[in-house]
């Protein structure tokens, strides 16, 4: 009888182990499954910036540059959003123009007052241009809604100006 | 290039891959001389203002409105039969064509009054000249049914002819007409091997996919095919079989699950599909309506970790 309750008491234990296992198996997957999930997300963001960078090649090698697109829609003075990878580029690129003109950029998170041209936060005071173009393509939607609550100028994409060259 | 070659692609509210699309083809189909059509039936007028801005810097771009309610399929009309061009080619707006890689492959090939040329860019060692029909079906047909697999010449098909190929192969006019009319003449067709495209990045995922549409599509396939002539008849149960399997493994009969694309009703309406999937034993029709029962976010998960998910929802 005693032999038969410690058995019981060591297959309850097992059991409760294995549950503990499964339920331990099955976190796991669904971690796993995020894992996943979030690293198919920032691929996707660097393809999308791949393209956007190949892209920006090609149109240099047919000898045209980011400033066509401002001349064409007739965008003198601009600001740019985000001084990651892609906004210094545009802001280099524009820097020998001399119908366009950088004339500051927007970052949250720089606490110097210039790299590469002047640059403000999104705190200070808006300073009027002809448009505003956000160098954060995959984040563009969010970006743009804050933006359009301060400035009434056009508020566009990198990738507008670049896949429109 | 002396023949004249048009691009047509259908597209409906897909304004950021058409921009993305025309940034990417026009100066080198400018240079080439080829003509890019957009026949567009969106319910906005996004893609009309992309098209129109892109207009004014390349005159070899059209734009052709569309109701917004014409299926797809019905779009290839204008393509096929009123184009007017020498040579024409069916491309969707999620896969880019790269003119640059083939322009001289095309060139060759359209010198030689080919009537198709067949793009494959995986499986064949080298191109493969046809002049028959059957052998033609055999190598290029589920190629073919992939838009932008080919070139085809632009006066194939009459008004009367296409009407009658719309009532019989419904979803499936870039192959069905092709197949039946190329049929009854001696014919001069080049499959080459050609790494022709690169995605078209903001592809998201096929209407037919989110529509709830798969099994309806596979079973408008079986019809597709059993409708070909009957020349074609030897082949047709291997064309089916090896379209079912593809869209049929476990992989992504969870990821038709986890979409919407399978449950116990679907499962019953095409039950003969599901049935005719016997030729893999009838454990596997268990297993489809097994899954169709399982609950969605079990199939979420499996299909996340097999990699179906990610292979159709980029």
């Amino acid at each position: 009888m005693e032999k038969n309750k410690r058995l019981c008491g060591l297959f309850f234990v097992i059991i409760l182990i294995m549950l503990f296992v499964l339920k331990e198996m099955v976190n796991c997957l669904f971690k796993a499954k995020d894992t996943i999930e979030a690293e198919a997300v920032h691929v996707g963001s660097l393809d999308r910036y791949y393209n956007l960078f190949e892209h920006w090649i090609e149109v240099k090698n047919r000898g045209s540059n980011a400033a066509d697109y401002f001349r064409k829609n007739n965008f003198k003075e601009i600001a740019v959003y985000g001084m990651g990878r892609p906004g210094c580029l545009l802001c280099n690129e524009l820097k020998d123009a001399s119908d366009v003109k950088v004339k500051y950029a927007i970052d949250k998170n720089i606490s110097a007052r210039k790299h590469i041209v002047d640059l403000r936060k999104l705190t200070d005071d808006v300073i009027p241009v002809d448009a505003v173009v956000v160098t954060p393509v995959t984040a563009f939607d969010s970006i743009k809604a804050e933006l359009e609550k301060k400035f009434d100028c056009p508020v566009i994409s990198l990738e507008s100006v670049i896949y429109d060259l | 290039m002396k023949k004249k070659m048009m691009i047509g692609i259908p597209t409906k509210d897909h304004p950021d891959y058409i921009r993305f699309y025309l940034s990417e083809i026009l100066p080198e189909a400018e240079k080439e001389k080829i003509d890019v059509w957009i026949y567009d039936s969106s319910s906005d007028d996004a893609t009309q203002e992309i098209v129109g801005k892109k207009a004014k810097r390349y005159a070899n771009l059209f734009y052709k409105r569309l109701p917004k309610n014409i299926p797809y399929w019905k779009k290839l009309r204008y393509i096929f039969v009123e184009s007017g061009y020498d040579y024409v080619w069916l491309c969707g707006d999620g896969i880019v064509i790269c003119l640059d890689r083939c322009m001289d492959i095309i060139r060759e090939e359209i010198s030689k009054n080919r009537d198709l040329i067949v793009f494959d860019n995986a499986g064949r060692a080298r191109d493969i000249e046809m002049h028959d029909i059957v052998s033609l079906a055999e190598n290029c047909l589920e190629t073919m049914g992939v838009y932008g697999h080919y070139i085809i010449r632009g006066n194939l098909f009459t008004v009367e002819e296409w009407e009658y190929f719309e009532r019989k192969y419904p979803d499936w006019m870039h192959i069905g007409p092709c197949f039946e009319k190329l049929a009854t003449e001696k014919i001069n067709a080049v499959c080459v091997k050609c790494n022709f495209y690169k995605p078209n990045y903001y592809k998201k995922n096929a209407t037919w996919v989110t529509g709830g549409r798969v099994f309806d599509v596979m079973e408008n396939w079986i019809k597709a095919i059993k409708s070909l002539p009957d020349l074609y008849n030897p082949m047709k149960q291997m064309f089916i079989d090896r379209y079912i399997s593809h869209y049929t493994t476990t992989d992504f009969l969870w990821l038709w699950r986890m979409d919407g694309n399978l449950d116990y009703s679907i499962a019953l309406r095409h039950i003969r599909l599901v049935y005719g999937l016997g030729y893999r034993g009838k454990k596997y029709c268990c297993i489809v309506v097994f899954i169709s029962l399982c609950p969605k976010i079990i199939a979420d998960l499996l299909c996340t970790i097999y990699g179906s998910k990610l292979f159709m929802y980029k």
